[in-house]
């Protein structure tokens, strides 16, 4: 066994796969104990068990890249039969170690960001519970396992995005007062977390029937019991119940990763700490989606290899990421604040992944395509979280979260404004040095090459999303750091706010990130490849997904480039130019006035209107969803059960016995007379009934 | 013949030399107002009658069940279920007179009145005979209207009497002229001769065999409160010393059923059985106008009154059913015992609150709870068993009334009808005891304790160990009804 | 342990005449703690016995009606367990809540009464002392007698001896409510009696109807004998109707919200949780498991009905300003999960719909102890009144949100457990049956999860988050005597959440047993 070459014995490997997710939850029992004795240290004991958290997550890494696997189970609920366990294959590893290192990162982060905030033993507690929820997720073999990280993070965000629950005008998100359809496009805190978590649980009750649907017919929650006995899919294919079962599972993974139409809860997720956004959209929450996805992907396709087809499933992920990724972008392009806008592109990018796991498995290369998602899903991490740190550093050193109140910040800031345009690079898939380049061509690649049906509008929106982003990268950068200083600032500066660099233990962790991402870049083309071929292993491995090995003919690219498809090369550029260069023309040399030229057309006017207002899709999900249901409740409520309910059946057979009784009452006139009619005519009466 | 030994003529002995001796002594003593002391001789009396049927039950030299006899009287199990039923009442109306009748004249002949209207109420059930039955009707009937008026200067006592006597004279002369037809046509005045005539009646002399047992149930049910023969009831009630209504509200409304079982239900047996379609119908009526009736008075004894109608009207389904079901007499006589024992501490209970607090009234009933902790307790209980609620001696009775209705639906239609009736109606009935509850335990809690008569205090008691003890373990009365219920069966007859 | 639940049923009884005299003399702590030790004592013979596998005991009775037995099997210990375990907690928390409420009485009657003779007097602490000891004395006793009901019903074995104890609940359920309620106590007393009585009655039919047709009342022989189609059917739906009152499923839940919402918070924390779910045990009991054929019947029309009832009660759920009438309609919808899961003919979904009357019972618990602490800290139960309260009181509200989680069934908390079973139950059936009602049913069933959370979040929010009104600057945590029953509470729901064994282990048993799996 090559574990034994590292001088660990197998069951240490097992153990540090439990390790990975218990440790943070140990943490975060202890947290509150810690917590009442000292405040400070509460960071550190944090900081220290997400380190060890990840470092049992990176002794896994030399298995995953031998593609082997550990599968540890123990009995959990004895009474249906049911295990507990844990997966470390090389996907859950990879992923355990991107999740482990970047939320380690992000730990370090708030040591800085949350300093001096009195309720930060809560703030503790919850970071490391949903770490520990996430990486339950990217290590547990079963569903129902699954099910309870996923809530995890449900719940976790839940109290993170409303951590400041007082519901400070600072801590909204939003403009205050502006409507769209006559719905408050402004949120408190404490309605977002609502709001969050009421929306991913539309995804979870889907999810959760995909589960039970699955569990009826196989009997089984595991991963790899799934894959061992396949009867179960050829029942529930002859029902026509197998796409709609995996179906709902991607619904659980649309709600946890702001899929359409369930993305409208990851703008107002921004009302949480920026560390908490970070963790969000880099490590966890939104991940867990595309996570879910890769592992049930595969089982789904070598179900199909096995000629049992769910092709639709791979349809509708890679449509619902496409759609995604290009109705985000667009809304990015316009929004003022800045959180927003990293947000809009969160789910953007993820829309990119679900299209390449979705693309991946209508080609015939499933591995490519796989690959490609998985790929981003890493770089997006490291970059996302780098620009989302430093916007947080930006948020607190100006004190508004609008763009607008920034400008010419890089002479102040020097290190975020080089850190931010390194990530920020990354995104917009700078050509050759960023990871993101290496991973957004991937997708486009595979995308291209899928010989899908659905390939060629696929690939354009993913083109045109591609140049959106690099438009909305520069756009962001320019209004913070190019330009004249906004109002706010000088005024901050007036009344003696000095703005300065970040601090050390904020710095360096998006730093680090933005670094990685320029670095890894550069070597980007092997990552990849080694990626590539540490699935094309695993999934053969794991689920009998054969790659073939296409010797490729020698293209018109130049020697390193050899390898990559020529038109996803030449389309990949084309977008980050025209998308950098338009940027460029409106915000950072700042040629055009964007408010004029917005205003000097209706058209840019009714377009511009249409994405600020995020395509109305808020407006009408409340609508539909919150007001309707509530006046029909009400309704309910005033005319039925007030009504009928409680005064027919209270006051009603109340009024009627009162009533009768005072019938009643009438006939006891006092009277000898009339009793003595009674009396006469009830003896008529019974001797009358007697004779009949 | 009967023995000289036998139950019966004991209970007259006992009974009718004392009830007859009191007057005497008081005119000896030439002394009025030692209310005491005659009294503790009326008590004596009752209780050493008491323990002599006691003591005949006990030395099983009680035949099982009831026979017809050609005797005018039968010392059966039948007659001694209702005695110590209504012994108990009679217990219960000497003990709450101690206080009761210490404002008031005359206690000897009160007593007396009470002693000799017992004899009355005891001999209806042990007769075999009409005109025993009716002389002893006569007998009980004779002393209770002259209690319903004993207070001479009260106007509403008055008016009490007169219509109970008007009403009692009328249904007198009902049954006297059902005897007489029932008499014309079989040559009998014994029961289980007159049945026995009516069994080999003639077709076209069906008719007025019927109209003779219409005659007995509205006269009988005259005394029982059915519906629409109730009307006297509540004004009487309310009108007469709250004593005298236990009496007549727990004793000699069942001297109108012993009555009728032995004479109406027997007989069924042998008529047309249809008809007891006319007892199932007077059971609905009587029990809902009832209930619905007691729900808006103000007055306690007048509710009382109103809720004695309405259980007439549960233990009539017993009786309605009796052909189909053997719960149906068992259940009734069950009722009949637990509501001598309800009904008659509900009343004492008022007496103890009218003695002491001077009030009827159910608004001024306030704070009753804190006022009067034991005798609140006491009528608490008394009406929760009288609505039936478990565990309370009222809960089986009620089950096994109800039980039968539906249990004789395997034969007859409508009889679970009565079972949902009743049902609807016991729920019902919760509203007006509970109202009265609420009154005593939930308002006004500022009062402060008055002295509780001790008399009613030892009603109290009893009743509660009664009510509460045969809730918990009803078997031994189950057993005593079981004992005591007469089989339908032709083979009875003699 | 011979005479366990014997002991378990009737030590309490016995005791409540010691414990109001303890009370009386003594005062509240005392008499608390005697009922917490009683409580205590007999919580743990009941779970000793339930770990020792089915636990039966017979007492001659009436030969008419049968035995008095207890029997403690599968489907008996999880509901006993629950009520007497949540009795047992909610002793301690009584004490400061109900010495808050006499402390309030006591002012009221004052004013009346100074009101009434024109001068103000002042309040003698003696008098006062008085007043407290007397009532916790009766408190207690009441709180006895009630316990020892609820637990005398789940482990009856002879129809009439269940009629007699679901009777002896409510009267004591009663004076609680009308003695010490809030609003129109009286009203809102006699309104609790009257119709969870008028149920019973119904209930009493049905039972008569069984009882006379086969000649006996006994389960054990009920159990065997075949009965008549037409009086199966008919039974059955007395005892459901009669159940359905009690458990206050949709149309017959009129009593419900006034009572919870007015009976004294300890008592609505006993009444929500442990004592309407009753009437889901009677159903497993009384029509699962003893009328088999009826069951399948009735089982779709279970299934509708719990579906309106869950949706119907979460969507009056949001209607409230009142807190515990919020909280009472979540009972409501809660209610109908049961009946949804007993509607479900499948032992996961029957073991599912216990599991949710083990897991509501936990939750609602805690909730209940939540609005007591407000309302006795705060002074309004009002929601809009209330805000920010997180700040104030950090463990209520921490030990609130797992309540709430618990009852919209996210895991870890007990909540998911019930749930995902429940639904799994349900799902199967209409595969099974390829019924397309059951599926649509099924959907219905989990959408209606969501507005569970919904409301429960947005409680969650108006009380404990957002802005702090001025009026509550100055609001202070809870006592320990009311926080600590609630974090046991809390710790137990997640433990019974991640560990669902404890009770699964008995009841899916029971189930295959009873569906003949």
């Amino acid at each position: 066994m090559a574990i034994e070459s590292f001088g660990l014995p197998f069951e240490i490997g097992a153990a540090s796969a439990w390790l990975v997710w218990i440790l943070p939850f140990a943490a975060a029992l202890i947290i509150p104990g810690v917590g009442k004795l000292s405040k400070h240290a509460t960071g550190y004991v944090a900081v220290a068990f997400a380190l060890m958290s990840a470092l049992s997550a990176a002794s896994l890494l030399p298995m995953a890249l031998e593609a082997h696997e550990i599968h540890d189970q123990i009995m959990w609920i004895d009474a249906l039969g049911l295990k507990a366990g844990v997966l470390a294959d090389p996907l859950s590893i990879i992923m355990a170690n991107v999740v482990g290192w970047i939320s380690f990162l992000i730990m370090i982060y708030s040591t800085g960001y949350m300093k001096g905030d009195k309720d930060i033993t809560r703030f503790w507690f919850w970071m490391l519970f949903f770490i520990g929820s996430m990486q339950l997720i990217v290590l547990s073999d079963n569903l129902l396992q699954v099910f309870f990280g996923w809530e995890g993070v449900g719940l976790a965000s839940y109290a993170l995005i409303s951590f400041w629950y007082r519901d400070k005008k600072k801590d909204h998100v939003g403009v205050e007062g502006r409507t769209v359809l006559g719905m408050l496009d402004y949120y408190s805190p404490t309605h977002a977390g609502m709001k969050a978590f009421i929306m991913t649980k539309v995804g979870d009750v889907m999810m959760i029937a995909g589960m039970l649907l699955i569990f009826l017919f196989a009997g089984t929650f595991g991963f790899k019991e799934l894959l061992e006995d396949t009867t179960w899919a050829t029942t529930m294919s002859a029902q026509g119940l197998l796409v709609p079962a995996f179906l709902l599972l991607f619904g659980g993974a649309m709600g946890k990763s702001a899929q359409f139409p369930l993305n409208e809860w990851l703008l107002e997720a921004m009302t949480g700490p920026t560390a908490v956004s970070a963790l969000i959209h880099a490590a966890t929450m939104v991940k867990a989606g595309v996570f879910l996805v890769a592992r049930i992907g595969p089982l789904v396709f070598a179900l199909g290899a096995a000629g049992i087809m769910a092709d639709q499933f791979f349809e509708v992920i890679a449509w619902v990421g496409a759609i995604t990724a290009l109705l985000l972008a667009t809304q990015a392009m316009v929004n003022p604040e800045i959180k927003k806008v990293l947000a809009y592109s969160t789910g953007s990018q993820i829309g990119y992944m679900m299209m390449a796991l979705g693309v991946a498995g209508l080609s015939h290369q499933y591995v490519d395509g796989y690959t490609a998602g998985f790929f981003h899903l890493i770089s997006h991490a490291m970059f996302k979280a780098s620009l989302f740190m430093a916007a947080g550093f930006l948020l607190h050193s100006v004190g508004s979260r609008f763009m607008t109140d920034m400008g010419g910040l890089r002479k102040q800031m020097k290190k975020t404004y080089a850190f931010m345009w390194a990530a920020g690079l990354g995104l917009m898939g700078a050509p050759f040095i960023t990871t993101g380049f290496w991973s957004k061509d991937a997708i486009f690649a595979s995308v291209y090459e899928s010989g899908s049906e659905w390939a060629l509008p696929l690939y354009i929106i993913a083109v045109v999303t591609a140049m959106i982003t690099a438009f909305y990268t520069t756009r962001m950068l320019g209004m913070v750091f190019f330009g004249k200083k906004s109002k706010h600032i000088e005024k901050m500066e007036e009344e003696g706010h000095h703005i300065h660099d970040a601090p050390l233990s904020m710095w360096i962790p998006y730093g680090i990130l933005a670094v990685l991402t320029i670095g890894i870049g550069l070597i980007g083309l092997s990552a990849e490849e080694g990626l590539h071929s540490t699935f094309v292993d695993y999934l053969e491995n794991s689920y009998g997904i054969h790659t073939e090995h296409i010797t490729e003919e020698a293209s018109i690219l130049p020697e390193f480039l050899q390898g990559l498809n020529p038109v996803a090369l030449g389309s990949s550029l084309v977008a980050f130019a025209t998308g950098i260069g338009l940027g460029y023309i409106f915000y950072i040399g700042r040629w055009v006035d964007p408010v004029k030229f917005i205003n000097s057309n209706i058209v840019f006017y009714a377009i511009h209107k249409l994405l600020l207002n995020r395509w109305y899709l808020n407006a009408i999900i409340y609508w539909c969803f919150v007001v309707a249901p509530l006046w029909l409740a009400r309704g309910v409520f005033r005319y039925f059960e007030k009504t009928a309910i409680d005064y027919g059946m209270n006051a009603g057979v109340q009024k009627a016995v009162g009533w009768s009784a005072k019938v009643v009452q009438g006939t006891q006139t006092g009277v000898s007379q009339s009793y003595l009619f009674v009396f006469g005519a009830g003896l008529l009466f019974v001797v009358l009934i007697l004779l009949i | 013949m009967l023995e000289i030994t036998s139950t019966p003529l004991v209970l007259i002995a006992i009974l009718g030399t004392v009830g007859i001796l009191l007057p005497i002594i008081s005119i000896a003593r030439k002394e009025q107002g030692s209310n005491s002391f005659y009294a503790v001789i009326a008590f004596a009396a009752l209780i050493l009658s008491m323990g002599y049927v006691g003591y005949q039950f006990y030395a099983e030299n009680i035949a099982s069940s009831a026979l017809f006899s050609e005797d005018v009287i039968v010392d059966d199990a039948f007659g001694g279920f209702f005695a110590i039923a209504m012994l108990i009442v009679a217990i219960f109306t000497t003990v709450g007179s101690f206080n009761y009748m210490r404002k008031h004249n005359s206690p000897a002949v009160y007593y007396s009145l009470i002693l000799l209207a017992t004899i009355g109420m005891v001999l209806v059930a042990y007769s075999t005979d009409l005109i025993m039955l009716f002389v002893a009707w006569e007998l009980m009937s004779i002393p209770t209207y002259i209690l319903v008026g004993y207070m001479k200067k009260n106007p509403s006592s008055n008016e009490a009497a007169l219509k109970y006597f008007l009403f009692g004279a009328l249904s007198s002369a009902i049954i006297v002229y059902g005897i007489s037809i029932s008499y014309g046509l079989t040559g009998s005045t014994n029961i289980g001769e007159v049945i026995q005539g009516y069994s080999t009646l003639d077709p076209s002399m069906l008719p007025l065999a019927l109209l003779s047992v219409g005659m007995f149930i509205a006269g009988f049910g005259f005394k029982m409160g059915l519906v629409p023969f109730h009307q006297w009831l509540p004004d009487t009630y309310e009108g007469a010393p709250p004593t005298i209504t236990a009496l007549l509200a727990a004793a000699t409304k069942k001297a109108g059923f012993a009555a009728t079982i032995r004479i109406v239900v027997l007989g069924m047996v042998v008529l047309n059985l249809d008809w007891t379609l006319a007892l199932g119908i007077i059971a609905v009526m009587t029990m809902t106008i009832g209930n619905v009736a007691a729900i808006m008075q103000k007055n306690i004894s007048r509710m009382l009154a109103y809720s004695s109608i309405a259980h007439a009207g549960y233990i009539l389904i017993g009786l309605a059913v009796a052909p189909y079901s053997s719960l149906g007499l068992q259940g009734s006589l069950y009722q009949i015992m637990n509501h001598a024992v309800m009904k008659g501490a509900a009343f004492i209970a008022v007496t103890g609150i009218v003695t002491t607090l001077a009030v009827t009234h159910i608004d001024k009933l306030q704070g009753l709870g804190r006022r009067m902790p034991i005798t609140a307790l006491g009528l608490v209980i008394a009406l929760f068993a009288l609505a039936g609620i478990p565990p309370l001696s009222g809960f089986w009775s009620k089950l096994m009334l109800f039980g039968s209705a539906l249990d004789a639906g395997s034969v007859i239609w409508w009889a679970p009808w009565l079972a949902i009736a009743g049902v609807l109606n016991s729920a019902l009935s919760l509203a007006y005891y509970g109202w009265i509850t609420r009154k005593m335990y939930f308002e006004g809690e500022t009062e402060k304790r008055v002295a509780e008569p001790k008399s009613i205090i030892a009603v109290m008691i009893f009743s509660t160990i009664f009510l509460v003890g045969f809730g918990v373990y009803p078997e031994p009365l189950i057993k005593f009804v079981e004992f005591a219920t007469p089989i339908i069966s032709l083979d009875l007859m003699p | 342990m011979e005479y366990a639940l014997l002991q378990a049923v009737f030590l309490p009884l016995l005791l409540s005449p010691v414990a109001y005299v303890i009370g009386r003399k003594v005062g509240p702590t005392h008499a608390m703690w005697f009922t917490f030790a009683i409580l205590l004592y007999t919580t743990i013979l009941v779970i000793n016995a339930a770990l020792s596998g089915t636990v039966e005991e017979h007492y001659p009775w009436t030969e008419q009606f049968g035995e008095f037995g207890f029997l403690l099997d599968g489907l008996a210990s999880p509901f006993a367990i629950m009520i007497y375990v949540l009795s047992t907690i909610l002793a301690i928390y009584s004490k400061p809540y109900m010495v808050h409420k006499f402390h309030e009485q006591f002012e009221e009657e004052q004013k009346i009464n100074t009101s009434g003779s024109g001068q103000t007097s002042i309040v003698e602490s003696s008098s006062l002392t008085n007043y407290v000891n007397a009532k916790s004395g009766l408190y207690f006793a009441l709180y006895l007698v009630f316990a020892m009901g609820m637990l005398g019903t789940v482990l009856s074995t002879n129809l009439i001896e269940f009629y007699v104890f679901f009777e002896v609940m409510l009267i004591p359920g009663f004076f609680l409510v009308a003695l010490w309620g809030d609003g129109p106590r009286r009203k809102i007393g006699l309104m609790f009696l009257f119709w969870t009585h008028a149920g019973a009655v119904v209930l009493l039919l049905g039972f008569l109807m069984i009882g006379l047709t086969i000649g006996s009342f006994d389960f054990a022989d009920i159990n065997e004998s075949e009965i008549p189609p037409d009086i199966v059917m008919l039974s059955a739906v007395a005892i459901s109707i009669g159940l359905g009152v009690k458990l206050a499923v949709f149309m017959f839940h009129i009593w419900l919200p006034y009572v919870h919402g007015s009976a004294p918070t300890p008592i609505s924390a006993l009444l929500s949780p442990a004592m309407i779910g009753i009437g889901a045990y009677g159903i497993f009991r009384l029509i699962v498991e003893f009328l088999p054929a009826a069951y399948a019947d009735l089982a779709i029309w279970f299934h509708i009905w719990g579906l309106v009832t869950m949706i119907y009660g979460g969507a009056m759920a949001l209607m409230q300003d009142d807190l515990k009438r919020m909280l009472a309609y979540s009972s409501i919808s809660q209610m109908g999960y049961i009946l949804f899961g007993i509607g479900s003919i499948s032992v996961l979904g029957l073991a599912g719909a216990e599991m949710m009357y083990v897991t509501h019972a936990i939750g609602k618990g805690i909730l209940f102890m939540m609005a007591g602490i407000i309302i006795v800290k705060v002074g309004t139960r009002s929601i809009s009144k209330l805000g920010g309260l997180a700040g104030k009181m950090p463990i209520t509200a921490v030990c609130a949100v797992i309540g709430a989680l618990t009852i919209m069934g996210v895991p870890p908390t007990s909540g998911f457990m019930g749930e995902w079973i429940l639904f799994f139950g349900a799902l199967e059936t209409a595969i099974e049956e390829g019924s397309t009602l059951r599926a649509v049913t099924f959907g219905l069933g989990l959408i209606a999860t969501a507005l569970t959370m919904s409301y429960m979040l947005w409680m969650l929010k108006r009380i404990f988050f957002g802005k702090t009104p001025e009026h509550l600057e100055h609001v202070k945590e809870g006592s320990w005597y009311m926080t600590a029953p609630m974090m046991v509470l809390a710790g137990f729901s997640i433990v019974v959440g991640i560990y669902p064994d404890i009770f699964l282990k008995t009841i899916i048993p029971y189930m295959n047993g009873v569906l003949g799996v």
